[in-house]
């Protein structure tokens, strides 16, 4: 079944090539061919992940936030329909603590992180069997130090740990970022909160780690001094950093997205009031985009040669030209739409859609080229977790732990109402045809193909 | 004396240990006492940056292949202050625990362990660690030991909360006078506001006066001077009157659009000692305040000033500046900064800033405009100073 590593490495290491082959519409921007880092890529892609692309039926594995992309969009075919407490769940495994975070897999595994204890301190790693969600491996680590957190919303493991089919890297709320092997066993940490102060956060920080290359990129935005970190994956130890002085409290990811007609990589970094384009091999600041808001969550998405960035409430999404120095705001805006801003959950681009679903659980269709609104609905309850989406099928699951199955496309219809019947608040994970929703006391794993 | 539970194959990893000689077989010879030595110190050279991190995952393997005598020497290597290595030795720690437990009749010197919880020298972290693996194996023990912790560093939120835990069951059973003892005791020793604010809440409701103002030292009774007109963000940097002469209570200040600004005396009645200048002053935006106090120490002492402010805020004792945070949008939280500072005796003059920033775009998010300060002892217990207002 398995037969994937070298597909995903080239996902992880460069996602947005992959992009070409995902949607099955090639764009001009996507390959970039120069940087050395990127050539080994390259081949891996043509090699593998072109294979990928016309076998994705079989196996896609779930790196990281939101996916192999980090756009919520699985390749897979054959994903769930329908589900429910008892009926079509393939296991179901409880879960130590609190956690937002998004089980990620690769292969055999299943990783899910949480933290529990006085204060939150008690940080971990878990290990599961995709097979029967058995624990392979459980590993504890204390953060340096908690911040404050939501009772419900959120830990010390709302980021979501991302890998590269080598290590597992997690990074919590307590500031503490740890590399663990496959196999479980920890090979480097950094104590962030030690290093560079305290993070000051009142719902506890939420940045997922990036894989670039050899670096794990983190952003760490609070109240404090903000900054931006990449770290060497083998060792830890930095490989830039770049302050964030003016800017203050975010939960927003970083992503990748390619630079159309250039062969090389922007990392967008959401924050303050603005999203800015970062060169993420050495950290320096290329352009800044102004008008998001204040506390940004949502992750950027790219397609059709434009980074989608949202922030709310009551703010706008800006479909952005890439690329450029200085403040871009005026030259590289596509088009903006305010309809439908979420705070927290991240929007999703599904071919020519682009949907927005915010924390009341109203969700807003808008045509991903021009911004104009195909439909706009309420869909479910208050909203946390970020939409995913394959196979042709949305999923949107509120916090009671529905999921509406939606069929994308630029019409409303629906397909399934799913109640699993315990809060979820975060985001699914798709693999191996399969489903993993992560429940506040449970990870469950919901059958897909035979 | 080791507990019973020390079986002959501990006992003598103990006196490898002890001896340096043969350390333990764990599914054979894993090392000597003086490989022990080497591996915890690799573990310690564990530092920030990744330093030292490979090294240090190698020994955390090499030292989980230990016996489980070896756990209070892990938990002694935890103490200090380094983050990395005890992440690192927690790896073993766990890995040793998790195969013992596995066995039928698991071993463990659980006389050290319990001695490892008790002594309040060791790291608080590994405290709890090592407690939770005695809960396991003498369930009897936390209970009997988190109760008599009202004092200890790590332990006395758990302590305190069971003090309230018995109050209400007291209250249950309708024994007002266990009821009333138990919080009396849950007040002296709770130093989380949440548990100061429970107990004095509730010792109210049987006639007794608990004040948390006075127990967690805030200082509520103030002058207070403004609004000083501060465009933007320019008000931290704007030096005003208040911060340029010794304090008057009669003075009075220009403001830019020529209005007179005169202190005035303000006593907050906020059991945490918040100042909302909105209330003061109105909902205004791109303004400065001063709130001025002084308090009485008996003698010379080393105190902790403890402040937060929406949005921010610089602080003054003794016409000496002691804190400043350039820091917008901030959001008030009690304790949010902690400044070592020393009173001398008898008049101390506290001089507070705060400024508030520019309205959000978002009409509807409130412009929050407040101060928070107190002075206490580092485990945060209020100093009972006097306010001595002119």
């Amino acid at each position: 079944m398995m037969g994937t590593s070298c597909c995903t490495i080239s996902v992880v290491y460069a996602s947005g090539a992959r992009r070409c082959g995902l949607g099955g519409r090639p764009e001009t921007e996507c390959p970039p061919r120069c940087a050395s880092g990127l050539l080994r890529w390259l081949l891996l892609f043509y090699v593998c992940g072109g294979w990928v692309a016309c076998s994705v039926a079989r196996a896609e594995n779930w790196p990281g936030w939101r996916g192999p992309l980090r756009n919520g969009v699985s390749s897979e075919q054959g994903l769930p329909l329908r589900w429910g407490a008892e009926e079509g769940i393939a296991w179901k495994t409880a879960l130590p603590g609190a956690g937002i975070s998004n089980p990620i897999v690769w292969d055999e595994l299943v990783v899910v992180t949480a933290s529990d204890g006085y204060l939150q301190q008690d940080l971990h790693l878990i290990g599961l069997h995709i097979s029967d969600g058995s624990e392979r491996w459980h590993v504890r680590l204390w953060g340096t130090a908690p911040t404050l957190h939501h009772a419900y919303k959120s830990s010390m493991a709302s980021p979501s740990p991302v890998t590269d089919g080598e290590a597992v890297y997690a990074f919590f709320g307590s500031g503490d970022l740890a590399a663990i092997d496959l196999q479980g066993r920890l090979l480097w940490h950094r104590a962030l909160a030690a290093e560079y102060g305290a993070f000051e956060n009142r719902f506890a920080a939420s940045s997922s780690p990036l894989l670039f290359e050899d670096l794990v990129i983190v952003q760490c935005d609070h109240y404090g001094r903000s900054y931006l970190l990449a770290v060497d994956k083998h060792t830890g130890a930095n490989r830039w950093k770049a302050d964030r002085p003016e800017c203050w409290l975010s939960w927003s990811s970083p992503t990748l997205v390619p630079v159309p007609g250039q062969s090389r990589w922007e990392l967008l970094v959401c924050g303050s009031e603005k999203v800015e384009g970062y060169d993420p091999a050495s950290g320096e600041k290329l352009w800044t985009f102004a008008g998001l808001a204040r506390e940004c969550v949502p992750t950027p998405v790219f397609g059709h040669g434009l980074a989608y960035v949202v922030s709310g409430p009551r703010g706008d999404t800006f479909a952005i030209r890439p690329g450029g120095h200085g403040d871009v705001t005026a030259t590289h805006l596509a088009w903006s739409s305010d309809r439908g801003t979420p705070f927290v959950p991240s929007a999703i681009l599904v071919g020519e859609e682009y949907y927005l679903i915010d924390d009341k659980g109203i969700g807003t269709c808008l045509d991903a080229r021009t911004g104009e609104q195909r439909w706009r609905r309420r869909l479910l309850g208050p909203v946390t977790a970020s939409p995913v989406a394959g196979d042709g099928k949305l999923y949107i699951t509120d916090e009671e732990g529905t999921t509406l199955v939606l069929a994308c496309g630029d019409s409303y219809r629906e397909l399934a109402r799913n109640k699993l019947g315990e809060p979820v608040y975060a985001s699914a994970a798709i693999s191996q045809g399969r489903l993993f929703l992560r429940a506040a006391g449970h990870l469950y794993c919901v059958a897909g193909r035979p | 004396m080791y507990a019973s539970l020390l079986s002959r194959r501990s006992a003598f990893c103990t006196i490898v240990l002890l001896w340096p000689a043969l350390l333990v077989p764990g599914g054979g010879m894993v090392g000597r006492a003086a490989d022990v030595d080497a591996q915890l110190a690799a573990i310690a050279a564990a530092g920030p940056n990744g330093q030292g991190a490979q090294a240090a995952s190698y020994a955390a393997d090499m030292l989980s292949k230990c016996d489980a005598a070896i756990l209070p020497r892990l938990l002694e290597a935890m103490d200090g202050d380094n983050p990395v290595a005890a992440n690192f030795l927690r790896q073993a720690y766990e890995r040793i625990v998790a195969r013992e437990l596995a066995r039928a009749n698991p071993t463990f010197n659980l006389e050290a362990l319990r001695a490892y919880v008790v002594d309040t020298r060791h790291n608080g972290k590994a405290r709890r660690l090592a407690l939770d693996l005695v809960a396991r194996l003498d369930p009897e023990f936390a209970p009997r030991f988190l109760a008599q912790a009202l004092d200890d560093p790590e332990f006395r939120f758990q302590a305190v909360a069971l003090a309230l835990e018995r109050a209400a069951a007291s209250r249950e059973a309708g024994d007002r006078q266990q009821e009333r003892q138990e919080l009396l005791v849950a007040f002296q020793h709770a130093r989380a506001a949440e548990h100061v604010l429970q107990a004095s809440r509730e010792l109210a409701a049987l006639g007794e006066e608990a004040d948390p103002v006075r127990h967690l030292g805030f200082i509520v009774d103030w002058y207070v001077v403004g609004p000083f007109a501060a465009p933007g963000y320019s008000g931290f940097d704007t030096a005003f009157g208040p911060e340029q002469q010794p304090f008057a209570a009669e003075a009075a200040f220009a403001d830019v659009d020529g209005s007179r600004r005169t202190w005035q005396r303000h006593r907050c009645t906020d059991p945490l000692g918040l100042v909302n200048l909105v209330e003061v002053f109105g909902p205004l935006r791109e303004q400065v305040a001063y709130a001025y106090a002084e308090v009485e120490s008996e003698q010379q002492q080393a105190a902790e000033l403890r402040c937060g402010a929406d949005d921010n805020l610089t602080v003054w004792l003794n016409g000496e500046q002691v804190f400043a945070r350039r820091q917008w949008l901030n959001g008030i939280r009690l304790d949010r900064f902690i400044v070592p500072v020393q009173l001398v005796a008898g008049r101390n003059q506290l001089l507070v800033k705060v400024c508030q920033g520019p309205q959000h775009r978002d009409p509807e998010v409130p412009n929050n405009w407040s101060m928070q300060v107190r002075l206490c002892t580092p485990d945060g217990l209020g100093l009972k100073l006097k306010t001595i207002l002119p």
